[in-house]
């Protein structure tokens, strides 16, 4: 039997008008003789009434002071892909086709137990294989699949796979159907050079590597997750990305040896950064600061990216959004060192100017002489910042990529503030006013609309 | 092999890998008013004598870069020629540190970052992208740096 997964994103559901576009994609493989095998998200993006966030703010606001246990949280968050799954099939059966909505657990996804970020351990697809051969079409929720039972337990648990969901949801089954390609749905044409707000005329790439549609999400371009293209890529199914809304024929993910060339892949940017420029002692006191700072960013989960370090400073760049939390656990932090003949305390400062918790902590500090002497590290913050990538394939490591990209940004008039590079990409920090300007200029240097 | 099911790796670190033979060439002294010119004076000047750099990272009052260990005087020797303060830190290793999925999991770089310092390697440079995070570091203190990554393998990855 020739299978093919089609899945279908939060705008490709959210209307009537929509699912039924989506639908006639559906009908028009059976057509072809070919068994369609349907995943969907849950109907619209935040903010609508039956989308993945609106369910979990309807629990949370029972008693913002209580927090849900994350087994509620699953149970309630897969309302939102059945009422699509249902209302999916039902859009199937009024153009004349037999459905059948399914649960990602009766699909046959087995995961872990870690509710709310649930890995695949297997798919066992029997139903699904089954719904096929009865000439209906299996409509799988995306984004959920249940756990084993435990020793215990009758029943395992319905269990949520966390980022990605869906995607995941579409290869994993393709991949355990052995389908001849697994197709993600959603609302451009493909994986585009650039952002189509910044470069307009960006083209569509018709082919992408496993590796490059991985970094182009690391980087900002979130058009189909790397846990799909990891999946796809271990069994060997082509995926590919389209439009609901054109026939326009999308984009190709391939395997690495299928399109070995050294190309530049696109240009990407990563929303809204603040930098944070410590400047520290030299040598062991600086190790000691900086592994605090990294311990607490970790227990606290801040993302950092940008990371550098020199002999006397530090620093790290860290989402907007995350600034206040930061600053929360960074300004006033208080590092002893009194171990030794010459006791020290640091106190970190975010900004030049000192905070009431800072002076706060100063002057506590000054009562006594257990701390020793008190010493400030000063974190200064470059606000407004964002960070742009140019992704390429074995390409970066060649001899002048970084005079090229440095000198793009010189005729534009546009100041790194940091670099950072890696196999696959090459990304500068800059001000988030000169981002479009940059986005533009890269994407012109590396000739990307030539790209295919 | 890397940890994890038939189908997904495993969330957090999964291995880890040291490669010696690089260098660290550091560049300071740039007057603020020059640095942005001096920078790409420098990077003009490596890409005209056909060498590759990585890991550029831009400080205060200057520059660092990455390169193998090989070429390290002879870049150092040229940045000197143009009038830059620059000296060459030989005996550097990169710590490749594989991990799927990086930003979606909070705190990961920092944890990693926490492990080698306290591990006592210095990090020069770190770079990352969707499968791993790359640290330069001392290459005498890279195993141990290593050996800590392991450790943190061991109790869960991280994640």
């Amino acid at each position: 039997m020739r299978v093919r997964v089609l899945k279908f994103g939060g705008t490709s559901v959210a209307t009537p008008e929509s699912r039924i576009l989506a639908a006639r994609k559906v009908i028009a493989v059976k057509e072809l003789g070919i068994s369609p095998v349907v995943v969907v998200s849950a109907i619209g993006r935040k903010g609508s009434p039956y989308a993945t966030d609106t369910l979990l703010g309807l629990l949370r606001d029972v008693d913002p002071m209580i927090l849900p246990d994350a087994r509620e949280v699953d149970l309630m968050l897969c309302c939102g892909e059945i009422m699509s799954t249902c209302i999916f099939a039902q859009t199937l059966k009024s153009l004349g086709h037999q459905a059948s909505a399914m649960t990602g657990g009766q699909a046959g996804l087995v995961t872990d137990t870690n509710h709310g970020d649930a890995r695949i351990l297997y798919v066992k697809p029997d139903d699904v294989l089954r719904v096929l051969k009865s000439g209906r079409i299996p409509v799988v929720c995306g984004f959920q699949g249940r756990s084993d039972p435990q020793p215990d337990a009758v029943y395992g648990e319905i269990t949520t796979l966390g980022r990605g969901g869906s995607d995941t949801t579409a290869s994993a089954l393709g991949a355990a159907l052995g389908a001849e390609s697994v197709e993600i749905y959603t609302d451009v044409d493909g994986v585009k050079t650039s952002d189509p707000e910044m470069v307009p005329e960006a083209p569509t790439l018709r082919k992408m590597t496993y590796e490059e549609i991985a970094e182009i999400a690391h980087q900002g371009a979130k058009v189909v997750h790397p846990r799909a293209a990891e999946i796809a890529m271990k069994f060997g199914i082509p995926l590919w990305i389209k439009s609901t809304f054109s026939d326009e024929p999308g984009t190709e993910v391939v395997p690495k040896e299928a399109f070995p060339e050294r190309r530049v892949t696109g240009v990407t940017h990563t929303g809204k950064l603040v930098y944070l420029q410590f400047d520290t002692p030299f040598g062991a006191d600086k190790a000691v600061l900086e592994a605090k700072v990294y311990e607490l960013m970790a227990d606290y989960e801040v993302n950092l990216f940008m990371l550098n370090s020199h002999p006397n400073s530090f620093g790290f760049a860290v989402p907007r959004k995350q600034l206040s939390k930061v600053q929360g656990i960074l300004d006033g932090l208080v590092v002893p060192m009194i171990q030794d003949a010459d006791p020290r305390t640091y106190i970190v400062q975010i900004g030049r100017r000192g905070s009431e918790e800072v002076q706060a902590q100063a002057k506590m500090l000054s009562k006594t002489n257990a701390f020793g002497n008190i010493r400030f590290v000063v974190a200064l913050l470059i606000e407004n910042c964002t960070m742009v990538s140019v992704i390429a394939h074995e390409y970066l490591q060649q001899p002048g990529i970084y005079r090229r990209v440095l000198e793009c940004l010189e005729r534009e008039n546009i100041q790194p503030l940091q670099t950072s590079d890696s196999l696959y990409a090459m990304s500068i920090l800059i001000s988030e006013s000169d981002c479009a300007r940059a986005v533009r200029a890269f994407h012109d240097e590396f000739e990307l609309l030539q790209a295919v | 092999m890397e940890a994890g099911t038939a189908f997904e790796t495993e969330r957090g670190i999964s291995s880890v890998q040291v490669s010696h033979g690089h260098a660290l060439v550091v560049v300071t002294g740039i007057e603020e008013a020059a640095l942005g010119a001096r920078r790409l004076d420098a990077v003009r000047l490596l890409a005209e004598a056909e060498i590759s750099i990585d890991f550029l990272k831009l400080s205060l009052d200057g520059f660092s870069l990455v390169v193998p260990q090989d070429k390290g005087t002879a870049v150092r020797d040229l940045l000197c020629d143009a009038g830059f303060d620059a000296r060459v830190l030989t005996d550097r290793a990169i710590l490749t540190v594989n991990a799927v999925n990086i930003r979606d999991e909070a705190g990961m770089v920092a944890r990693i970052a926490q492990t080698v310092v306290q591990a006592g390697a210095a990090i020069e440079s770190l770079g990352d992208m969707h499968s791993s995070v790359l640290l330069v570091v001392d290459s005498e203190s890279a195993e141990c740096a290593a050996d800590g990554l392991k450790k943190l393998i061991m109790n869960g990855g991280g994640a």
